[in-house]
């Protein structure tokens, strides 16, 4: 094995009920370097890098540390190795501060907390990589950058050696990103090692040294990056050289179907979070919503829909001939009125797992005519239904009475999105609609948000990938600390532009 | 009523409401570390069972004490081994405890009814002259004990890397494990402290307070505990005031009968109704942030999968 | 060092299989608790199992207790199907007595038995409901945990009972805690004099079950609550209002315990209210069992309760045999929840032991797993 190698995985296999999501994967890191993993999302890149620190163990293969065979059984097996991840979503104790959750785990730190003592090394990092933090914050008060800055400095703290940054780039603004990026470089420059979990491949050749790419589970080639071109990874991620380009016409009819008056709304701590937003959706128009999460979107989300109470503040609907305040209204009587939801957290949100497919279709129908009786449920006649609807969006699945949670990420979307288009709503508020899909079923979602807007639908689309949201959206609203920082139509939109309204403006 | 009936009153609550105490504290740790023990009352009656055993065997009040944090620990380990290691329904396995905790407690109780417990308890007096600050420091040794323990186990908790590191597990296992906790262990050791302590509570009600035992000598205080932490928040410094005020429910009970004429039975409902009323309140109070999620079994690949 | 590791497995392992092993395995840890304080395991499983049932008399026994087991169990199906854990069945089913105490020896004394014995039974339907639905709006407003709240309606419920039977109740020509028996208008009548099983009740079970079952998978109610337990935030997101089905839910599920109430007095030798625990005597906690073996599923129940009818016959023999108390059923209940604790995680995940040279599976054996 060469002296340069800091991590050589060998032939990893792993596999979940139904899926192999590592095949005999090769992989090695070369000290120094930052190595891009690149592939769409299923593709088995977190699965690796999950086995390389601990949460996940393999069925099969091998794994050599500094040129050392080793068994990583727990994350702490990989602390031990200097192997540390900054997930995907921060994996911290939100009502402590970053104090708390830095020293937690900490060896050789004693009983007693020793505050001090972190608050200088904090300091020491601050100087060295200028990574701004308030070491007493808690982590529920601080946005997802600075979670990930906290995620970062515990494992300078633990004297990483080899950093492993999942999808990091999703959470960030432009400004941030770039920071991350020129972070990667000074600490893969000092002697460390990097690796750089993305599906997009811009970023890949933007920040890395050598990209490795991996379809279904296996690995399909790496490729220095200064030799790699976008159409060849394309070709590796996909197959195919795939198009991915969205065609979509102006059609908005100036018609107001949502209106948001000076919306205020807390989260769950008690605390606003949204503060006095006011804007509206018009018919034939996709209103992409940008903003790092956690500025209040959420909240923002569930207080249209109806799952959380408004603080302060008013929602109109359009019903017919003029507007109807459903400010207070329950999720019922909204879906009543033609909004549909389709949410980010689809598990949690959108579907009830144990229940079958045909039951999940009938959520928020349940109590139609065609359905019920005074009492009794017609199944004969729901079963009819949700047959013809799992044939129109190819829901892959066994049968009918397959529980829901057993389908994959995209036909769970495929389900939901059948679900919602039954109702032939005019209003559609989607959160992260393409979050976790693969490409296939991403562009499934995106062409028919964008055939539904053509029908005349309003769609306010909230997802914290900008790309998709400058080729969906007709305008673009960017949301930062619960308020709205500006509203572009899409000519007058650009990165930058919107990088610097994203930002609550602490960025060095 | 003067200042040394108010002080008279004190001191019964102080004593009525230390096993409820005891068994909040050992729960606190439980909970703050994610695993909810609804066993608490099954083995308080155990320990109340074992400890009145050995400690009439052996004549020694201490070994009974000792006997009961054992047998308290032991079941509060098989707790942990079904929840922690075979991450089984917490709810379920709980009420498993509560019900073998009675059915073994009355099985060794059966030969000790009726038998009176004819030994001594030490009581230290500091301050006997003093009214109201006198109730809390003419008391045995237990009570004392129950002082130190809330103090030491608030200290720990929010100010050394242990209690940080127990809270953090409660609050998500993840997070505490991909920075290098051992979860399981965290876990095992609170839930066995809380049998620990239901234990040494359940031991107070049959070689104190009442010094003899009988079939049904806990009577609900376990559940009145479980409610009890709840309501202090999980904060051992909550826990006992909470406790306390929860005493002098009991004490008015004990008075209210000669003093009012209200039937024993009627001012019997008095503590499980207050209970209601303070966990309701408790509840109302209470935010999502902060509190343990509890009755989630931990498993680490799926929380590493609800990442992505 | 021992390590778990725990692997999901291909496919779940049906509950039928589940629940007869748990069943299995508690009755050997029973029977082990037994043999340690003395007690001869053959003999108990002869004495208390076997003889009473070949003999016939056992099975009167049986179904005398399997109808209450089965209506306190179909009720608490309905809770925690709707996600809510009803721990109170006792006090809701003691409740139910009260009421129909009331009605037998103060409201209609001299009523006939077809206007006094429908009567008892929907009003102790809805004074079960009741006590019940205290602690669902509690839960559904406030989020005050369910167990805790029934848990303590569960004492307060005993102490008006103690104050009822030792007070303004007590039958004034004995010193015992009991009322007047009921006038003969208001006893249920049995089904003969050597099998006395009351038949309104009988009735009422089977029927309950069917009706249950028809709720649950066939109506618009059933399916709400199903959704509510099941994942609560998708089902309020799409419609369904989480208080109005935590509240019906609690109300139902208290007025089934409410009727077994009914029948443990009216259906009593001799009729009459007695101290609390020997009128609920653990029904509502064994009825836990008799819902979570039948998985949930109302018509499994009528097995299930059967089944726990021969387990309380037999600790009942137990305890008179070998002179232990009660101890004897809580033990039983107590293994059988605690197996019973684990089997559903055993049934989707398979955990095997590993020592660092051998190794061998404590998990059940799948096809995938």
């Amino acid at each position: 094995m060469s002296q340069n190698l800091a991590v050589k995985m060998v032939n990893i296999t792993k596999r979940f009920p139904g899926v192999v999501a590592n095949d005999k994967v090769n992989f090695e890191l070369k000290i120094g370097e930052v190595h891009a993993l690149l592939g769409e999302n299923g593709a088995g890149k977190t699965t690796l890098v999950n086995i390389l620190c601990g949460l996940y163990e393999k069925d099969s293969g091998e794994i050599y540390v500094w040129g050392k065979k080793v068994e990583i059984r727990s994350p702490k097996d990989a602390i031990r190795l200097g192997i540390f991840m900054v997930p995907q979503t921060p994996k911290l104790a939100s009502s402590l501060s970053v104090i708390e959750n830095i020293v937690i785990g900490l060896k050789n730190s004693g009983i007693i907390m020793p505050i001090r003592k972190i608050r200088k090394k904090v300091v020491e990092i601050r100087k060295k990589y200028n990574i701004i933090i308030n070491p007493d914050a808690k982590i529920y008060q601080l946005s997802a950058a600075e979670q990930k800055r906290v995620e970062i400095i515990k494992a300078l703290i633990r004297g990483a050696k080899i950093l492993i940054f999942d999808e990091p780039t999703a959470t960030l603004s432009p400004p941030e990103k770039q920071k991350l990026f020129r972070f990667m470089r000074q600490f893969a420059d000092e002697g460390n090692s990097v690796i750089f979990i993305t599906h997009k491949i811009s970023e890949a050749l933007e920040v890395s040294d050598r990209i490795t790419v991996m379809r279904k589970g296996k690995v399909i080639g790496t490729v220095l990056t200064k030799d790699a071109t976008p159409s060849l990874l394309t070709r590796w991620m996909f197959g195919t050289n795939l198009n991915l380009e969205i065609n979509s016409s102006k059609v908005n009819s100036g018609k107001i179907l949502l209106k948001v008056v000076d919306l205020w709304v807390k989260n769950d701590a008690k605390e606003i979070v949204v503060k006095g937003i006011s804007f509206d959706l018009f018919s034939g128009e996709i209103l992409g919503v940008a903003g790092v999460a956690g500025n209040g979107q959420k909240e923002l989300v569930e207080a249209l829909v109806g799952l959380r109470p408004v603080a302060r503040g008013k929602i109109f609907v359009d019903s017919g001939n003029n507007l109807v305040e459903i400010t207070r209204f329950p999720p019922k009587i909204r879906i009543k009125y033609g909004i549909s939801f389709i949410p980010d957290d689809r598990i949690r949100y959108g579907i009830v797992p144990d229940m079958s497919i045909m039951e999940n279709l009938l959520l928020g129908f349940h109590d139609k005519k065609e359905f019920t009786g005074a009492f009794l449920l017609k199944w004969a006649e729901i079963k009819k239904w949700a047959e013809k609807l799992v044939k129109k969006y190819r829901i892959i699945a066994p049968n009918l009475n397959t529980p829901a949670k057993y389908l994959s990420g995209g036909n769970i979307q495929r389900l939901i999105l059948a679900r919602e288009m039954a109702r032939n709503p005019k209003i559609i508020i989607a959160a992260y609609p393409t979050l976790g899909l693969d490409a296939f079923s991403t562009q499934y979602i995106r062409n028919t948000l964008v055939k539904l807007k053509e029908k005349g639908v309003g769609i306010l689309l909230i997802s914290e990938d900008l790309d998709e949201l400058f080729e969906l959206s007709d305008r673009i609203m960017v949301m930062s600390d619960g308020r709205i920082k500006g509203i572009l139509p899409k000519e007058k939109a650009s990165i930058e532009i919107v990088g610097k309204l994203m930002t609550k403006g602490d960025v060095k | 009523m003067n200042i040394w009936a108010l002080t008279l009153l004190l001191a019964l609550a102080v004593k009525l409401g230390t096993p409820l105490l005891l068994a909040c504290l050992g729960e606190i740790y439980s909970e703050r570390s994610g695993i909810l023990n609804l066993g608490i009352e099954g083995i308080m009656m155990l320990g109340a069972a074992v400890g009145f055993a050995v400690a009439y065997e052996t004549n020694s009040i201490l070994l009974g004490f000792i006997s009961a944090a054992i047998v308290g620990a032991l079941m509060g380990l098989i707790h942990a081994f079904i929840t922690v290691d075979l991450r089984g329904n917490q709810i379920i396995s709980g009420l498993a405890i509560t019900f073998i905790g009675i059915g073994l407690a009355a099985l060794i109780g059966h030969e000790y009814i009726g038998k009176p417990l004819r030994l001594r308890v030490p009581v230290l007096r500091i301050f006997s002259d003093v009214p109201i600050i006198s109730a809390f420091f003419t008391q045995d040794i237990v009570v004392y004990f129950a002082y130190f323990m809330c103090i030491l186990l608030w200290f720990i908790l929010f100010y050394t890397r242990i209690g940080i590191e127990i809270r953090a597990t409660g609050e998500s296992p993840i997070a505490a494990e991909a920075s290098g906790v051992n979860v399981t262990l965290i876990r095992y050791v609170c839930v066995m402290l809380s049998g620990l302590f239901a234990g040494i509570g359940g031991a107070y009600i049959s070689l104190v307070s009442l010094q003899h035992w009988s079939d049904l000598i806990t009577i609900g205080k376990g559940w009145i505990a479980l409610a009890l932490v709840i309501v202090s928040l999980w904060n051992p410094i909550y826990a006992l005031i909470v406790a306390y005020l929860f005493g002098i429910l009991y004490a008015f009970q004990v008075l209210l009968p000669e003093n009012w004429g209200i039937d024993i039975h009627l001012s019997g409902i008095l503590p499980y109704a207050m209970t209601i009323i303070v966990l309701t309140l408790a509840s109302k109070l209470k935010t999502r942030i902060g509190t343990p999620v509890l009755g989630k079994p931990y498993i680490r690949e799926e929380e590493a999968l609800h990442g992505v | 060092m021992i390590r778990f590791i725990i692997r999901r497995r291909e496919h779940p392992i049906p509950y039928s299989h589940a629940s007869l092993i748990s069943i299995f395995v508690s009755i050997l840890i029973s029977l082990a608790i037994l043999t340690m304080f003395g007690i001869n395991p053959v003999i108990a499983v002869w004495e208390a199992f076997i003889y009473p049932l070949i003999s016939g008399y056992g099975w009167s026994g049986v179904l005398r207790n399997a109808l209450p087991l089965l209506l306190c169990g179909i009720g608490l199906i309905i809770a925690f199907r709707a996600g809510v854990w009803n721990i109170g069945a006792e006090g809701q089913m003691l409740l139910g007595a009260i009421v129909a105490t009331w009605v037998a020896l103060y409201f209609m004394p001299d009523k006939p038995s077809i206007i006094v014995i429908p009567l008892m039974f929907v009003l102790g339907f809805i004074a079960g409901g009741v006590w019940g639905l205290i602690a669902g709006i509690l839960k559904s407003k406030w989020n005050v945990n369910e167990v805790l709240t029934t848990m303590m309606l569960n004492y307060v419920a005993y102490q008006l009972v103690y104050y009822l039977v030792m007070g303004p109740w007590q039958d004034p020509v004995t010193n015992y805690p009991v009322t007047k028996p009921f006038p003969p208008n208001a006893c249920l009548p049995k089904i003969s004099k050597t099998f006395p099983v009351p038949i309104p009740t009988l009735i009422i079970a089977i029927i309950s079950a069917l009706f249950v079952y028809v709720l649950l998978f066939h109506s618009k109610l059933g399916y709400e609550i199903r959704a509510i337990g099941s994942n609560p935030d998708a089902a309020k997101a799409y419609g369904i209002s989480y208080e109005k089905i935590v509240m019906i839910a609690m109300f139902l599920s208290g007025g089934f315990a409410g009727l077994a109430g009914v029948n443990a007095v009216a259906g009593a030798i001799p009729a009459q209210l007695r101290r609390p625990e020997q009128v609920s005597r653990g029904y509502g906690f064994i009825a836990i069992l008799v819902a979570w073996l039948a998985g949930l599923h109302p018509i499994a129940a009528i097995l299930t309760s059967i089944l726990m009818g021969i387990f309380f016959i037999a600790g009942s023999s137990i305890e008179i045999i070998f002179h232990t108390g009660v101890e004897t059923t809580n033990l039983f209940i107590g293994s059988l929840l605690l197996v019973l604790s684990v089997a559903e995680t055993l049934r989707h995940y398979s955990i095997r032991v590993k020592f660092t040279s051998s190794l061998f599976k404590i998990g059940k054996k799948s096809s995938g797993g």
